[in-house]
């Protein structure tokens, strides 16, 4: 496996959730600002200093793409990935 | 304070449909002249958003206290449309709205309880009086020469300064088995006896006109204008005779080139009545359907009347880019006679309602840190200077130039045409939207960069069930 290729060399250094619940008020959009904003506050980084990005994201149709991530939080030109894998699309992201 | 009309707007849909095509159509003896008839993508509900932002313009929509809107082809019967026509012209929340409808006359009846409403309410200064109508005829019979699509709006108030001034309104209450329409069973307007239902009519709004003259001391005479229902040009000229009008009076104008409106026809009269004033003369208008109202005005400020044909289409503005339909197919597609399996898109009533600011208000936002003006007013972060939560929220233009586009010819859904034109519009003023283009014939030749639109609200699609509504550009008509 290539975990342990990474030991020592990746860490996770900021992290958040959103509040869970039925947020009528809010879309797909206003919560993945949300944790990208709590995150970076998390980690005590600027939003600037993101070098890339990887979402997770299953909805029911597709054609979605990590740009996504770019058009919400204008990381113009920052590579963005997307990963779907049903409920695990979050974890494989992450793994990505 | 006089309580008057401060303002009038109309909507005229883009097309004409010439009578001939008709008798053509069904091998009948030909009939001259024309009829409006609206898009497929257009219902009683986005008809009266165009006359209201016609009757609008130069009014600020916030100092507006309600909205009546009166028509007989509701596009949903549990749900009312006045809400969202107010919405949509974005009005206030603490206003009153209310739909009055099932006959033609609600127009007349929306505009007397507008009238008492501020009468009686010192907190409500003005109510827009909206009416639209797009009845289907029964294909192949005589209604199909008539029955036509529009809308017509009044801003009754409270006012000093009004260009026109309602002194009285009368109305009556009668019963008849005349044109009727069974809820959820009949899909057109039945009919037991055309002359029965004439006669009934005639004696309705007579009297109506006739008490109201006699209430106010007024000989036919003293009455400059009278802008009453009719849907037959025959029994107008009657009426006007044997209610000894001098000639001109009685407002002839609309049926031969445009139709019987049904709802709206009363108000659309009394604005084209009220282009060309005759000084000092009474005004009478009247509706007719299950009763009759007969409302009585006169000519206030001449200067504001003026004004008000000057800034606004109205009927006549309408008029001059109305194009004719090339069949009568077109028009059986339209109201949607023709059977046809249709695709239907996903909805979400969640997003309707969350996005309410953009999707019905045309509301984007504008970057607090750079100016920049954007559309939809969802973002939270600047487009161009990437300052997060600077966002206030701004009222969008209802015009603007194409900056790029492409015609899509794999549409889906209820759409009549193909190529459609899938445009981003730099809106007047800033900020950079896309929508789809409606009412334009051959997009290949007649689209292009660079060229002027006018946002117009219409029906998209009916996903989930419901009718999901929103803009398009099309064309410039004028409206200012």
């Amino acid at each position: 496996m290539v975990a342990h290729g990474i030991k020592d060399k990746v860490a996770i250094i900021g992290a958040d959730a959103t509040k869970y619940g039925e947020l009528w008020d809010k879309n797909q959009y206003d919560l993945l600002f949300e944790a990208v904003q709590g995150a970076t506050k998390d980690a005590g980084i600027s939003k600037d200093e993101i070098d890339a990005s990887w979402i997770g994201i299953f909805y029911f149709f597709t054609g979605l793409s990590g740009a996504m991530v770019e058009d919400i939080l204008k990381l113009d030109g920052k590579p963005a990935t997307r990963v779907e894998n049903y409920c695990a699309s979050g974890m494989d992201a992450f793994r990505n | 304070m006089p309580i008057g009309i401060k303002s009038y707007g109309a909507y005229l849909p883009r097309w004409l449909l010439g009578r001939e095509l008709i008798a053509k159509a069904w091998d009948f003896p030909s009939v001259p002249g024309t009829k409006a008839v609206a898009s497929g993508d257009e219902d009683s509900l986005t008809m009266a958003v165009e006359a209201g932002l016609d009757c609008l313009v130069g009014i600020d929509p916030k100092t507006v206290d309600g909205i009546f809107f009166a028509t007989t082809t509701q596009v949903y019967t549990e749900k009312d449309s006045a809400s969202l026509i107010a919405t949509v012209l974005d009005l206030r929340e603490d206003i009153l709205t209310a739909d009055f409808t099932d006959s033609i006359k609600s127009a007349t009846t929306a505009l007397t309880r507008a009238i008492d409403t501020i009468k009686a309410n010192k907190d409500v200064k003005s109510i827009l009086v909206v009416a639209s109508d797009t009845r289907a005829p029964e294909p192949s019979t005589m209604w199909e020469y008539g029955y036509a699509d529009g809308a017509a709006a009044l801003l009754i108030a409270e006012d000093d300064n009004l260009p026109i001034i309602i002194d009285d309104y009368y109305s009556i209450s009668a019963n008849v088995t005349g044109p009727w329409k069974r809820a959820e069973k009949d899909k057109f307007i039945r009919t037991f006896e055309v002359k029965m239902d004439n006669m009934f009519y005639i004696q309705n709004i007579t009297k109506v006109m006739n008490e109201i003259m006699k209430r106010n001391n007024l000989k036919a005479e003293d009455i400059g204008a009278a802008a009453y229902y009719y849907n037959n040009p025959r029994v107008q000229a009657r009426i006007a005779k044997m209610m000894k009008f001098p000639q001109g009076v009685a407002q002839n104008g609309l049926f031969f080139q445009l139709g019987d409106f049904g709802t709206p026809m009363s108000f659309m009269l009394l604005i084209s009545a009220v282009k060309r004033p005759k000084e000092d003369a009474k005004i009478i208008m009247a509706g007719f359907g299950d009763g009759a109202d007969a409302i009585l005005m006169h000519v206030g400020d001449k200067k504001a009347l003026r004004e008000l044909s000057k800034d606004h289409l109205g009927v006549a503005g309408h008029q001059k880019s109305m194009f004719p339909l090339k069949n009568y197919n077109k028009f059986i597609e339209f109201k949607e006679l023709l059977e046809k399996d249709r695709y239907t898109r996903k909805s979400s009533a969640v997003t309707i309602w969350r996005d309410t600011m953009s999707v019905y208000k045309w509301y984007g936002v504008k970057c607090k840190n750079c100016g920049t003006i954007q559309y939809p007013d969802l973002a939270r972060t600047c487009y161009v200077c990437r300052a997060d939560d600077q966002m206030e929220s701004v009222k969008l233009p209802l015009k603007g130039t194409i900056f790029t586009f492409t015609l899509d010819h794999l549409v889906g859904g209820t759409y009549m045409d193909t190529p459609v034109p899938r445009c981003v519009i730099d809106v007047d003023g800033g900020g950079r939207v896309l929508v789809n283009m409606t009412e334009i014939e051959q997009p290949e030749e007649n689209v292009r960069i660079g060229m002027r639109v006018e946002f117009t609200f219409r029906k998209e699609h009916e996903g989930g069930d419901f009718i999901n509504y929103y803009w398009k550009c099309r064309p410039e008509r004028g409206r200012i």
